[in-house]
């Protein structure tokens, strides 16, 4: 069904993670609708509550918003989503260096790694 | 939140063996509620309880406050196992019989999902496989509108195509207004779609939780749980 | 809701039916024809052989009317059919006096069938004049005439009909409210209520014939007219009563809950 998802984490922090990363890419623009509840409830096979609760999230979080009867659309702000952006960059490169550090690598062994990589 | 089904203190018991001991738990409005279980654990006799194919020993049973009766067959969708349909029948005479009998049957969508497994409305019960059958009776049961939906072991015995069918189908029929209670063994498949779990073991609730929280709370999935519960 | 479940359980037990009725009246029709023909040696074979068919035809009628009526009934309340018979928004008073009305009709519909098989054959105008003659001979020291025997035989057969199929499915019930050998105490308990009805009837009859002076008449070696209008009321009131027990009794054992396997 097209996403996988990983049984040990609550599905609706990865719905989350997975539409937050879609807006990131710029695969869901700004002021775009989303699909209903039920659509992505099918499209996951997921239970609608979660997709529910995965929208409820988003929406706290400024990503997404409600226009009522109409749905729910991708905000308009785009400072939201790039302060979003930002902080998720911050995320990764943090788990990156935490385990390139649990292998005794400091910064510098680290930039020169990805220098040599192609 | 309103239970559309409340099991109280329900027990029963076959010549000595205690098969269903002391059992409570409820099924809230707009939930899909997984009794997961090994096979043998009592998972089937008590969904023969709620829909009177057994007597009640002990405790008490309401399906939307009401208990057991005549009337609450009519709030309740139940596939059981078996297949239980007069095999002597074709698809469109499965159809208006529960069209006769049921007044929430909703043709239309029976006929569309029909549609999707591309089968011939006269085809003949008696020339279908197993599976074949299983899966006219989903689309039947699922295409009430009813309150509560009691699906025994859905999954039971299909190939994972079949098992996506199933799902979606599940998934597409379920409104806020009802709730599904499903029973497997199967646990990975039916992750996904539940709201809330409740372990049984030897006919006992040993466990009864919100499938999320839970996940949260063991960082396990509801699978690897119920390994290491049961 | 009785009107839907009559239509889906009579479609049930006719549908194999309704060949056997057809087959049968069809070879009754050749072996009538046939008989018309040339009384050559050929042809008589050919008749006796078309005739003894039909004989066939009528057992086998016979026969799997009960079987069909029966074989509904378990796998209608007791086998995987259950599991959608009794979740059907409908009462159990319902669903049984649904399966009696649609086996009594089927048995009637059967019966006509094979009287009209033989009446195919065996019709003329001297056929039944003999058959009137043989009824009244029958029935000459009774003072009755020969449509009235005729009338009282088939009322008596018919409530007769009721109290046995409403004694079998009361015996089917009650074998399935046991968790193991159910085909065994359905014949067990079936054999106990016909000896039960049949014995209630014998003694009753005693009684009432003895009460009203015709126990004589009853023992004689023709019965007399006294003791046999005796019987027949007694018999035809234990009958009925009997087929209202056996609905009642059935009808609350089944209320009380099945135990599908």
């Amino acid at each position: 069904m097209g996403f996988n998802f990983n049984g040990n984490v609550p599905i609706y922090l990865q719905i989350i993670e997975r539409i937050k990363l879609q807006i990131i890419r710029k695969e869901l623009v700004p002021g775009q609708k989303l699909p209903s509840v039920r659509d992505l409830s099918l499209q996951y096979s997921v239970n609608p509550n979660t997709v529910q609760k995965a929208l409820a999230e988003l929406e706290s979080l400024g990503l997404i918003f409600t226009e009522r009867t109409n749905g729910k659309f991708v905000t308009l702000d785009e400072s939201a989503i790039k302060r979003e952006t930002e902080r998720t960059i911050e995320q990764k490169l943090n788990e990156f260096c935490c385990s390139m550090a649990e292998l005794g690598l400091d910064k510098s062994e680290i930039i020169k790694k990805l220098n040599e990589k192609e | 939140m309103t239970d559309l089904l409340s099991v109280k203190n329900v027990s029963k018991s076959f010549g000595d063996k205690k098969v269903v001991d002391d059992v409570s738990f409820s099924v809230p409005k707009g939930k899909i509620v997984g009794l997961l279980g090994k096979n043998g654990s009592g998972k089937t006799t008590i969904l023969k309880m709620i829909n009177d194919l057994l007597t009640v020993d002990q405790g008490e049973i309401l399906i939307c406050g009401q208990k057991v009766s005549t009337k609450t067959k009519a709030l309740v969708s139940f596939l059981p196992e078996r297949t239980y349909l007069n095999p002597t029948l074709t698809v469109k005479q499965t159809f208006d019989f529960f069209e006769d009998f049921y007044s929430d049957f909703d043709r239309e969508k029976a006929q569309d999902l029909l549609n999707d497994l591309g089968l011939d409305l006269n085809a003949r019960l008696a020339k279908m496989s197993k599976g074949m059958k299983e899966k006219i009776q989903l689309v039947l049961v699922m295409s009430r509108r009813a309150s509560l939906y009691v699906l025994d072991e859905p999954l039971g015995g299909v190939d994972p195509s079949t098992r996506d069918y199933i799902m979606q189908t599940i998934l597409k029929n379920f409104g806020e207004e009802s709730s599904i209670l499903i029973t497997t063994h199967l646990i990975s498949d039916v992750e996904k779609i539940i709201d809330q779990v409740v372990f049984i073991d030897n006919g006992k609730i040993i466990l009864n939780r919100d499938a999320e929280e839970l996940r949260e709370e063991q960082n396990a999935s509801i699978d690897e749980i119920f390994r290491r519960t049961v | 809701m009785l009107k839907k479940l009559l239509k889906y359980d009579f479609k049930r037990m006719t549908r194999i039916l309704v060949y056997m009725y057809a087959i049968t009246v069809v070879l009754a029709g050749l072996t009538r024809l046939v008989n018309l023909g040339n009384k050559i040696q050929f042809v008589l074979i050919i008749g006796k052989i078309l005739e003894g068919c039909t004989f066939a035809g009528i057992v086998n009628v016979l026969v799997n009317t009960f079987v069909h009526i029966l074989g509904t009934f378990i796998s209608n309340f007791f086998k995987d059919e259950s599991y959608l018979t009794h979740t059907l928004p409908v009462s159990k008073t319902q669903l049984l006096f649904s399966k009696l009305i649609s086996s009594l009709l089927v048995i009637i519909i059967s019966v006509v069938v094979c009287i009209l098989s033989l009446f195919i054959i065996f019709y003329s105008p001297e056929f039944m004049t003999g058959l009137k003659g043989f009824i009244e001979m029958t029935v000459a020291s009774f003072n009755m005439s020969a449509g009235g025997f005729v009338a009282v035989l088939v009322t008596l057969l018919f409530i007769q009909t009721c109290a046995l199929i409403a004694m079998a499915f009361t015996a089917i019930i009650k074998a399935n409210t046991y968790n193991e050998k159910r085909i065994l105490y359905g014949l067990i308990w079936m054999f106990i209520y016909y000896t039960a009805i049949s014995v209630i009837n014998i003694v009753l009859s005693v009684i009432v014939c003895a009460l009203s002076g015709n126990l004589a008449g009853l023992f004689a070696e023709q019965i007399s007219q006294g003791a046999l209008l005796c019987t027949i009321i007694v018999i035809s009131v234990g009958y009925v009563a009997e087929t209202i027990f056996f609905c009642y009794y059935s009808n609350k054992l089944f209320k009380k809950g099945v135990n599908v396997d």
